[in-house]
């Protein structure tokens, strides 16, 4: 709070979060409405409006010289609605994007040679004057900002129903026109001002940058517009501290920068959706299958190589089990040591914990009374059940083995005339 | 009730609709039938006054759209929307009742009220706080269905209802739809199976680009008129094509 109160230091961070909120709330529609290449048109239309004003008015300040780019982001607004029809729509709105932006620059680097404007004029509104603002800028901003989030708030339930399904809500009743139209001056009002923050070139980016991170941990919007609020929050802090920390880095890029790692991060932890945890997912069943696999092992080595000997194995016997090569053996019983299902005696005789044979009854029994059941009630030849009943074998859940058990009717042999370990007593 | 007269409409310098007219009687349960890109959604669309006519008139009632929209509900084709959108079922079936609400207000108990009895009887009433991404196509209909009925309207257009569905969806809809017929409303549907047009509606409009025929199912569902509106393949190359697949798909699953 402290820090707000400053004189020089509390008008930037207030502005700069100020932004970050309107962005944010807009933001969250751009994103919901597949819409993130529009802001982006928007943010690259406001330079050649600025290079106008700047050649008709000759004053320096973004204040003055933002109005110009009203007069040329309300023009690419209108080529927006005009060519709506017109070819595809990426086509149309990267073709928008550099023309808008070629114009502005020219319009600049002429202005530039002529000796008006100083290389950090054009630095500062391609890439924002961050730490510059001033409390009349923070007052201007404020009064974008503020009309801004009441009509998303008011707007609100009408936003995500033209978001979710436009065509449909164009049938109801309700003059939505007017509310579509709001929403895109709100979008353009947010992207100019914008430009004090982080700058032409990355308002785009900033606007649909911490809505995307937040969509990854939501279930409503109302949430998604929260969550992006403070991620917008998160990043402009970040980037101020940044660029404290280190003066010759520029704040709006560092802001921008620090929302892309938020995104980044998002994407890899968020629950259910994100990377890790997908990766997660797929580990576990990887690690089950093995798991239960190595255990069927045992219980083949059981009943084959050792004729129902549990203990004082060697890898020999359990290589001779088809386990296939020796190397896989050796995984296997370090994998079995390593969760406790055998024991050791000098590395050299293996024995079967109650752990570990409680194990490799209960996958046995699983993957037999399938294999039963497929040849039964399926009709499937004994010769082909013992694949289907591999891959089966790791999800069948306990209920219904106790199903299939009855309606096998407590079977003692396989198909293949071995037996059918029992259940648990 | 829903007059058309010498309705055009183009995309671009494409023509999907030329020159339709037809009278759709009040009260009757109608299909619309024709082959794939006849116009079949681009008549609803038009009807709701989501493309704009290049020539014609439509009145419903006797009305412009506008005066009307209230007594009209519309039920997209379900592919219209990307159905990975952070809302749950309720929210969705919620918004048929926003015509009702009004602009910037908030959904009344009586609302939420309504959208919930259309969820029960469609049957999604254990899925209402289920999010979108998580429901199969069939259930991804039934929502639509319950929007729609949550309107309250009298006339109801549905975009091929019947796509993808199982036959549990399929009963739900049947008796949606019969309910609705008992009740008077007026009803199109978009419909894609020949087979089972003269079994389910009374009033069939045949589309392909131009009118083919309008009128009660008997008189309309004759061989030629649909050899004509499919362009030579005839109801029957069609029936058996469908027979044919579907035994192919039984083969399939025994395996
Ligand atoms: N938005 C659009 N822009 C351009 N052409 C379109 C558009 N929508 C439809 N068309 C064209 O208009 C014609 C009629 O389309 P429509 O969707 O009404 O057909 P349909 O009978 O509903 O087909 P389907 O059975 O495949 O749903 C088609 O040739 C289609 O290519
Ligand atoms: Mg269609």
């Amino acid at each position: 709070m402290e820090v707000l109160l400053h004189p020089v230091v509390g008008g930037v961070v207030l502005g700069n979060l100020l932004i970050a909120v309107g962005s944010a709330l807009v933001g969250t529609f751009a994103v919901l409405r597949r819409e993130a290449l529009v802001g982006d048109v928007l943010a690259h239309a406001t330079v050649p409006g600025i290079g106008l004003a700047y050649a008709l008015l000759s004053r320096t300040e973004l204040s003055v010289l933002l109005w110009g780019a009203v007069l040329s982001v309300s023009g690419a607004l209108l080529a927006l609605n005009v060519l709506r029809r017109e070819g595809r729509e990426d086509a149309r709105l990267g073709i928008l994007l550099s023309i808008a932006f070629g114009a502005g620059i020219v319009l600049l680097t002429a202005l530039q040679r002529g000796g008006g404007v100083q290389q950090a004029g054009i630095w500062r509104i391609l890439f924002g004057q961050a730490a510059a603002m001033t409390w009349s800028d923070v007052a201007l901003v404020g009064g974008v900002v503020v009309p801004a989030s009441l009509f998303v708030a008011v707007a609100f339930k009408e936003l995500v129903a033209l978001a979710f399904d436009a065509e449909f809500v164009r049938t109801l009743p309700l003059p939505l026109r007017w509310v579509e139209f709001g929403y895109r001056v709100v979008l353009a009002a947010i992207v100019i001002v914008g430009v004090y923050s982080v700058g032409a070139l990355l308002m785009g980016a900033f606007v649909v940058l911490p809505p995307m991170a937040a969509r990854l941990f939501v279930r409503r919007v109302g949430a998604m517009a929260v969550g992006a609020v403070l991620v917008a929050v998160v990043a402009v802090m970040a980037g101020i501290a940044f660029s404290v920390a280190f003066p010759r880095v520029a704040t709006g890029p560092a802001i921008v920068t620090a929302a892309a790692v938020l995104v980044v991060c998002a994407h890899l932890c968020a629950p259910h959706r994100g990377l890790l945890a997908r990766l997660w997912r797929e580990l576990r069943v990887k690690v089950r299958r093995w798991d239960e696999d190595a255990h069927k092992v045992l219980y083949r080595v059981a009943e084959r190589s050792t004729g129902g000997r549990w203990e004082d194995w060697s890898i020999e016997e359990l290589v001779a089990a088809e386990v296939g090569s020796r190397a896989r053996a050796v995984g296997i019983v370090l994998w079995l040591w390593m969760v406790g299902s055998i024991r050791h005696k000098r590395l050299q005789r293996w024995s079967v914990t109650a752990r570990g044979r409680e194990k490799a009854c209960y996958i046995t029994r699983r993957h037999r009374l399938w294999e039963l059941y497929l040849e039964r009630c399926v009709g499937i030849a004994p010769e082909q059940v013992h694949a289907e009943a591999e891959l089966i074998e790791h999800v069948l859940t306990p209920e219904l083995e106790e199903r299939l058990e009855a309606l096998l009717e407590h079977p003692q042999k396989d198909p293949h005339g071995r037996p059918i370990p029992p259940g648990q007593p | 009730m829903i007059e058309c007269r010498g309705v055009t409409v183009s995309y671009g310098r494409r023509i999907a609709l030329w020159n339709i007219s037809f009278e759709l009687p009040s009260g009757v349960l109608a299909a619309i039938v024709g082959p794939n890109g006849a116009g079949k959604s681009t008549l609803l669309r038009a009807i709701m006054g989501l493309v704009p006519l290049q020539q014609g008139e439509i009145r419903l009632w006797g009305h412009r759209l506008a005066a009307v929209r209230r007594r009209i509900s519309y039920m997209p084709q379900r592919e219209s929307v990307d159905w990975d959108f952070p809302l749950t079922v309720f929210d969705v079936v919620l918004m048929g009742r926003y015509g009702h609400v009004g602009l910037f207000r908030r959904p009344r108990p009586s609302d939420e009220e309504r959208a919930w009895q259309a969820l029960v009887q469609v049957g999604l009433e254990h899925l209402a706080r289920r999010q979108l991404n998580e429901l199969s196509g069939g259930q991804q209909q039934r929502v639509f269905l319950a929007r729609a009925l949550a309107q309250d309207a009298e006339l109801y257009l549905m975009d091929e209802p019947f796509a993808g569905i199982d036959a549990a969806t399929e009963g739900v809809l049947l008796d949606v739809l019969r309910q609705l017929q008992e009740e008077g409303k007026t009803v199109v549907v978009v419909h894609h199976d020949l087979s089972t047009v003269a079994r389910l509606f009374e009033w069939v409009l045949l589309l392909n680009q131009r009118l083919v025929a309008a009128g009660p199912v008997e008189e309309v569902l004759t061989a030629e008129r649909v050899r004509e509106a499919y362009g030579g393949r005839s109801v029957l190359d069609e029936v058996v094509q469908r027979a044919l697949l579907e035994r192919r798909s039984i083969v399939r699953e025994g395996q």
